[in-house]
């Protein structure tokens, strides 16, 4: 089961447009990133989030979003409400999140401006959501086996907040999926006793930056470790770009409420 | 004043989207390799967390809308005739606010948005020089927009009654199946889209099956677009307009409408039906003249298909009861065709193409000769490019629109540039060039603006 807390973290999946033998599958690190993909992460979710957005001077913009997460088989559907700033309050964005065949996730924008449903085509992920460090690759769900894993090169396992990590390299397998998420490759931590992605280090295949994903507050909610305080910075050498904080509040999952009927145009239209 | 030259209307339009283009690809980011850096170091274990304190701002208030002032300036005028107005230089300086609230009930909801506007540019300039109609429709205005109430009556049965607006079709540029509501037409490309259509009075009930709406809307105020009085910048002739006759608001005068949309992997389609009055009024021919609304017609449908990067947009129609003053009696047909494509394959920037077709059936000699000017077959071209910079902090935008296959009914360029210096704030910046076509409707060529706007949302 997928939720949008594992979505997140699962965009350590990140991946390279030129596969590199440096990165051949170690089936140890599959293994424990195939743990990492079946573990325990909720449904029937929803959570309010707050972005902050810090620029290199330090200048602060917050976005707020209303979010719901459901899983349908394989699949994941996910609606969410953004509530702030006042200029695109209301506008609502409802994702189909499919993991198997060939098929587009699907998208819908909803605009209250123009009272209008646009169908969005989802094929590339790369760009910026939000105009935050995260992209919409890494709020859509990566499938485990469209990469390679091995253990990294310099340190197989680091220590993290007390806590003992694995470090795997993950590298797509074909260009197209580097291309759609626009992540050459990455390399993530997972900690060792509960398989939660907690730091990743991403590659832009655009560019000369670096991103860098780190979990700061994990908490168990409802029995599912859920990261409720996420910072993403954008680094180019050793100085910082752009940065956002991803908080979370209001985390519930198994929400009676929370039902396929809400992952609808229909309910898309009504707003939050 | 430009005189009408389709080469050159059609060659502008080119050189805008050249232009525009060029400014997209030299703002592109520029790979350099990559620097070697102790990549373990690069996490800043000292960052603060989010402040929590902060929370209340999530929390909707009962009061939401903008504040705007908005400027513009025209570039191209010549001197007027004596006693015509002077429309060089400032235009517009108008202080704009939008107020709009949405309160929930038992599952029920109520929207209700007004918006109210003071053009300081005709005190500036001196209001003795404008005719009263245009004072009348561009000094000032308060008007009430949206007004609803919107709730469930079944599982599967929705009802949203009142003012409201319903866009039909997939085209951002060109209006083929999105008849219903009336348009604001007073300021050519540059009314902000949102403030385009005019809301009506309206029954819709939505009814849902699986993939599948069916809307069912009655629509009861007879309420047209917007035009530029007799006596503006942007009205063309040199004459009034004949009266307008409008259907009273009678039962028997409802406006009906239908709309059937399937959404499923990857596509969707649209069933349109509509029986409506024609925003656009017919002359009538009689002593004095007037014009009225003829009842119209509309089968329509649209469809969008997403694969990748790429979202290909169909649309097309046919009307029955279209009316010339060269033919009053007669009814005519005209069917419309639409494809698109909208590309958002690269980073940050979205490309949208439409290309438009019309014809209209039992062309003769008549109608040519008919002072609205219609055309048997006519195109119209739409090329939109939007690329956001610095985390979308800045944003550029450019449209080229031709009307006619040479642009012989004229063209239009816009191009903006909008930065956020904090949230809630947006400054825009742009200009607006046309082209004048081969009519007196279309000779808009001396029109030419820059504008700007300071908004503040909350």
């Amino acid at each position: 089961m997928r939720t949008f807390f594992k979505i997140l973290a699962a965009m350590v999946f990140g991946l390279s447009a030129v596969t590199s033998n440096a990165f051949a599958d170690d089936p140890e690190a599959w293994a424990i990133m195939e743990k990492v993909d079946t573990r325990e992460d909720g449904d029937r979710s929803m959570v309010d989030m707050r972005m902050i957005l810090i620029n290199k001077q330090g200048k602060e913009r917050i976005r707020s979003i209303r979010s719901f997460g459901i899983d349908r088989g394989e699949d994941h559907l996910s609606l969410m409400f953004f509530l702030a700033p006042a200029d695109v309050s209301g506008t609502g964005f409802l994702t189909y999140d499919y993991e198997g065949g060939d098929n587009d996730d699907d998208q819908w924008l909803f605009l209250p401006a123009l009272n209008k449903t646009k169908r969005i085509a989802a094929g590339d992920k790369s760009g910026s959501f939000m105009g935050s460090d995260f992209s919409y690759a890494d709020l859509t769900t990566r499938r485990v086996e469209d990469y390679k894993y091995s253990f990294n090169e310099q340190q197989r396992e680091v220590t993290v907040h007390g806590h003992k990590a694995w470090v795997i390299n993950a590298t797509p397998k074909d260009e197209k999926v580097a291309g759609e998420t626009g992540y050459k490759r990455s390399i993530v931590f997972v900690r060792q006793d509960n398989f939660v992605v907690i730091r990743a280090i991403y590659f832009p295949t655009n560019g000369s930056t670096t991103k860098y994903y780190d979990v700061r507050k994990l908490e168990q909610i409802e029995g599912v470790w859920t990261g409720t305080e996420i910072h993403m910075t954008t680094k180019k050498g050793k100085r910082t770009v752009h940065k956002t904080i991803l908080s979370f509040n209001n985390v519930k999952y198994n929400q009676d409420s929370v039902n396929e009927d809400l992952f609808s145009i229909r309910r898309l239209e009504k707003g939050p | 004043m430009k005189t009408y030259s389709p080469s050159a209307a059609l060659k502008k339009a080119l050189e805008t989207a050249l232009l525009l283009g060029f400014l997209l690809v030299i703002a592109s980011p520029v790979s350099a390799d990559e620097q070697p850096i102790d990549l373990f170091s690069g996490f800043d274990d000292q960052a603060p967390a989010a402040r929590q304190e902060e929370s209340d701002r999530d929390t909707p208030s009962f009061l939401s809308g903008f504040a705007k002032l908005a400027a513009a300036y025209n570039t191209d005028h010549g001197q007027p005739l004596p006693g015509q107005t002077d429309w060089r230089g400032l235009s517009k300086l108008r202080g704009e606010l939008l107020l709009e609230t949405k309160q929930k009930l038992s599952g029920w909801q109520f929207f209700v948005s007004g918006k109210g506007f003071y053009d300081l540019a005709y005190e500036s300039n001196g209001r003795s020089g404008y005719a009263a109609r245009v004072l009348a429709d561009y000094e000032d205005e308060v008007e009430l927009r949206e007004a609803w109430l919107q709730g469930a009556l079944l599982p599967s049965l929705d009802l949203k009654l009142g003012r409201q607006i319903v866009a039909w079709g997939r085209s951002d540029n060109f209006r083929v199946t999105d008849i219903l509501n009336p348009l604001d037409n007073r300021e050519p490309g540059l009314t902000d889209i949102e403030d385009l259509r005019l809301p009506l009075a309206m029954t819709k009930l939505n009814f849902y099956l699986g993939d599948w709406s069916l809307d069912l809307i009655g629509i009861h105020e007879h309420r047209y677009d917007k035009n530029p009085p007799f006596g503006h910048d942007f009205y063309p002739y040199p004459v009034p307009p004949p009266e307008e006759i409008r259907p009273a608001h009678t039962m028997e005068n409802t406006e009906l409408a239908l709309d059937l949309t399937g959404s499923f992997s990857g596509w969707d389609l649209s069933i349109y039906y509509a029986d409506t009055f024609n925003d656009q009024p017919n002359l009538v021919p009689s002593l004095p003249p007037v014009s009225e609304h003829r009842r119209l017609k509309i089968f329509g449908t649209a469809a969008s298909i997403a694969r990748g990067n790429m979202l290909i947009i169909t649309e097309a129609a046919h009307l029955q009861g279209l009316g010339f003053l060269a033919d009053f009696n007669s009814d005519y047909e005209r069917t419309d065709l639409l494809a698109g494509f909208e590309y958002s394959g690269f980073s940050e920037t979205v490309i949208n193409c439409d290309y438009l077709f019309r014809r209209l059936h039992g062309y003769n000699n008549m109608i040519k000769a008919s002072p609205e000017s219609p055309l048997e077959n006519d195109e119209q071209l739409a090329l939109r490019i939007s690329r956001n910079f610095l985390h979308e902090t800045v944003s550029l935008g450019g449209l080229a629109m031709v009307f006619g296959d040479r642009g012989q009914r004229g063209a239009l360029e816009r191009l903006t540039l909008t930065y956020d210096p904090a949230d809630n704030w947006s400054i825009t910046a742009g200009a607006v060039f046309y082209e004048s076509g081969d009519t007196p409707a279309t000779a808009i060529g001396d029109k030419d603006r820059v504008f700007m706007e300071i908004r503040y949302d909350f």
